[in-house]
C-alpha cells in the first residue's frame, strides 16, 4: 500500500515511521485474529520506501 | 607538484580535513590561549605523499571481479575489456579496482611467478569460470597479462587503478573444483570447523591467519603485484570473505592476541607498500573493505581505530553493503578524515537491488544521497558488473545499461541533486544475506522479527532521507513522494495505521500497490 506523502512532516536527515494495526472493535469474548491458530504472524511490515520524483525527470 | 583534479573541484577529504583542523584551532582559540598543533604536521613524508596522492579526484571506485576472463573470446585485450571495462570510459568511475586473485577460488590471475594460477593452482580448470586458465595463458603469451591490461586501459582513460586482493575467498566451500592444491594439502591451516554456528556454514575453508604461512601467501602475492606492476594502491577485501580466525566460527569475538596478530599484518603490509612507494618514486596507497562498523571489525580482528592511528589505511571502504540505508557513516568519517584517511560506503548491487524493490537506479541514488550529507568522499560498487555473467546479445546490452545507468550521477552530490531516489529501510531477507550478518548493521526489517504485529503492537523505524526535501519543494522542483509499505499477512489492510514524525496519514489516501520484490543472488 502507499500513501502521498509531504514535506513537512517528512525532512532531511532522520525520519521516524510508526507502523500499527488500529485498534479494531472488539467484541468481549471473540476470539481475536493473532490468537487464531496459524495467525500468528497476523501482518507483517516487511518494507518501507519513500519514493521522491523531481520535475527535472 | 601538479593538481591531478579538474579545475574547480575540491575534494571533499581535503576539505574536510582542513575545516577539521581550523575547527580544532578555533576551539583552541576559544578555550586556552596556545594554538592548537595541527596534527599534519607529525605526519611522516610517505605519509603526506599518500595523503596527496589519495586526494584525487575519485568519485567511483568500480570492483571488477574479473568474471570477463570466462568468456569465449576473452584470450585477446578487446574481448576481455569491451563489456564490462570498456564501457567505464567516460563515467563517474574513477578507480577501478581489479580483483588479482580472481572472482573466488583463491588463485592468482595475473602472471603470478610465486603462485600457480587459477586453473593450475587447482589441479585443472574448474567447471565453473573454465574459460578463465587458457584466456590468462593466451593473453601472458602474447605479452601483456590481464592485469597489465587492466592498468593500460585505466591509464589511457586516467583513471586510478587498485590490485584487488580478496584476502580470504572461500566460495570453494559450495562450488566445485574451487579448494586450490595448497588447501587440500594443509587443512591445518584452516580455521577450527568444530562448534560453529549453521549460519556459519559457508565459512568452513576459511584460512586461519594465526598461522605465518597464510600470511604469507597473502603477503607474497601483494610484494610481487608492488615490485612488478605500476599499480596506484591495493585494496584488501576483508569481505571476501570475512572470517580469519576459528573464534569467529562459533559466534565468539576473536582475542587480543589474534587482534594483534593482524595489526602486525597490517604493519608489515604498510612497510612493503611504502618501501616499494620510495624505491619508485610514487605513493602506493591501501584501501580497505571493512565490516559495517568499527565494533563489528574488531569482533573478526579488524582494528580499525589503530590502524587509523598508526597510519595503516588510505582509504576506507566502509561495510559490506548489505544493510546500506543502516550503515553508521558517521563512526568512519568522524574517525577517519582527521587522520587524512578517505571513506567510500559499499554498494553491493544484489543487496541495493533487493532493498529497493529491483528499482535499483533509484535506490542507489537515495544510498549516495544520505552518505553525502555524512561525509562520504565517493562511493564503492561492488559487483555491479556480476549480473552480466553468462548473458550476451541484446540481453548483455539490455542488463548493463540497467547496471550502469548510476555511473553517470551517483559520484558526487552536484549530480545527485533533483533525480529521483528512493530511500528506504533495510530488511532482513534471509538467503545469501544471512552468511554476513555477523558484518553488517541491525536491519529494521521486517518487524515481525520481535514478535507478530498485532492490535495495540508497533513497529517504530529509522527512515534517513539525505535530500532537502523542504528547500525542493520550496523551489518547486520536487513534483511529489510516496511512502510505499510492503505489509504481508494483513487480513485487514484498512487496519494499517501509518505515523510520520507524529503525523497520521489519512486512511482515505491509502491506496493499493503491490511493491515488487527481488531475490538476493
Amino acid at each position: 500500500m502507499s500513501y502521498p506523502v509531504d514535506a513537512p512532516p517528512l525532512r532531511q536527515g532522520m525520519n521516524a515511521v510508526v507502523l500499527a494495526l488500529k485498534g479494531l472493535r472488539h467484541r468481549p469474548g471473540a476470539v481475536r485474529p493473532e490468537q487464531l491458530p496459524g495467525m500468528a504472524a497476523w501482518a507483517q511490515f516487511h518494507g518501507v520506501r519513500l519514493e521522491v520524483n523531481y520535475r527535472s525527470e | 607538484m601538479t593538481d591531478p583534479r579538474p579545475k574547480g573541484r575540491r575534494r571533499l577529504a581535503t576539505s574536510f580535513t582542513l575545516g577539521a583542523g581550523i575547527c580544532l584551532a578555533l576551539a583552541g582559540m576559544l578555550s586556552c590561549s596556545g594554538p592548537v598543533p595541527d596534527p599534519r604536521a607529525n605526519w611522516s613524508d610517505a605519509k603526506k605523499a599518500r595523503v596527496e596522492a589519495a586526494a584525487r579526484q575519485r568519485r567511483i571506485i568500480f570492483n571488477d571481479d574479473s568474471y570477463e576472463l570466462s568468456r569465449d573470446d576473452a584470450g585477446t585485450p578487446e574481448g576481455f575489456l569491451k563489456r564490462r571495462l570498456q564501457p567505464l570510459a567516460g563515467t563517474q568511475v574513477d578507480t577501478i579496482s581489479w580483483s588479482i586473485l580472481g572472482g573466488w577460488a583463491d588463485a592468482p590471475v595475473y602472471d603470478s611467478k610465486i603462485q600457480p594460477i587459477y586453473g593450475d593452482a587447482h589441479g585443472g580448470p574448474p567447471a565453473y569460470w573454465s574459460k578463465v586458465t587458457a584466456n590468462v595463458k593466451r593473453l601472458i603469451q602474447s605479452g601483456r597479462g590481464p592485469l597489465q591490461i587492466v592498468i593500460d586501459f585505466a591509464r589511457s582513460h586516467g583513471m586510478e587503478i587498485l590490485a584487488s586482493v580478496r584476502m580470504n575467498d572461500v566460495h570453494d566451500s559450495f562450488i566445485g573444483g574451487g579448494l586450490t592444491t595448497w588447501k587440500k594439502e594443509h587443512p591445518e591451516f584452516l580455521v577450527d570447523p568444530l562448534g560453529r554456528l549453521t549460519s556459519l556454514d559457508l565459512y568452513v575453508t576459511s584460512q586461519d591467519f594465526s598461522h605465518p604461512e597464510v600470511r604469507q601467501r597473502k603477503f607474497e602475492i601483494i610484494e610481487e603485484v608492488a615490485r612488478r606492476y605500476d599499480v596506484d594502491g591495493f585494496e584488501l577485501d576483508f569481505i571476501r570473505h570475512p572470517v580469519f580466525f576459528s573464534p569467529t566460527m562459533q559466534g565468539k569475538p576473536v582475542s587480543a592476541d589474534q587482534v594483534e596478530v593482524m595489526t602486525a599484518f597490517m604493519r608489515r603490509i604498510r612497510k612493503l607498500t611504502d618501501s616499494q612507494a620510495e624505491r619508485r618514486g610514487r605513493p602506493l596507497l591501501l584501501a580497505t573493505r571493512v565490516p559495517d562498523s568499527f565494533r563489528l571489525a574488531l569482533n573478526i580482528g579488524l582494528d580499525l581505530k589503530g590502524w587509523l592511528e598508526e597510519d595503516l589505511v588510505d582509504i576506507l571502504i566502509a561495510g559490506g553493503g548489505y544493510a546500506p540505508f543502516s550503515l553508521p557513516l558517521a563512526e568512519f568519517t568522524s574517525a577517519a578524515h582527521p587522520h587524512g584517511v578517505l571513506v567510500y560506503p559499499c554498494i553491493n548491487q544484489s543487496a541495493a537491488n533487493n532493498v529497493s524493490g529491483g528499482r535499483f537506479l533509484e535506490g542507489v541514488r537515495g544510498m549516495a544521497s544520505n552518505w553525502f550529507r555524512t561525509g562520504a568522499d565517493g562511493v564503492y560498487l561492488w559487483n555491479l558488473g556480476t549480473p552480466f555473467e553468462y548473458k550476451t546479445g541484446q540481453d548483455l546490452v539490455e542488463t548493463r545499461r540497467r547496471s550502469y545507468a548510476c555511473l553517470s550521477d551517483i559520484g558526487e552530490p552536484g549530480t545527485l541533486a533533483a533525480r529521483n531516489k528512493l530511500f528506504c529501510v533495510d530488511n532482513h531477507t534471509g538467503g545469501v544475506i544471512d552468511y554476513y550478518a555477523h558484518i553488517s548493521s541491525h536491519r529494521p526489517l521486517p518487524v515481525s522479527r520481535e514478535g507478530a504485529i498485532k492490535y495495540g503492537v508497533v513497529g517504530r523505524v529509522p527512515l534517513v532521507v539525505g535530500d532537502d526535501l523542504a528547500s525542493a519543494k520550496e523551489n518547486g522542483s520536487l513534483d511529489s513522494m510516496r511512502l510505499v509499505l510492503d505489509v504481508r499477512s494483513a487480513a485487514r489492510p484498512d487496519a494499517v495505521v501509518c505515523r510520520v514524525n507524529g503525523k497520521d496519514w489519512p486512511a482515505d489516501n491509502r491506496r493499493s500497490s503491490t511493491p515488487a520484490r527481488a531475490s538476493i543472488g
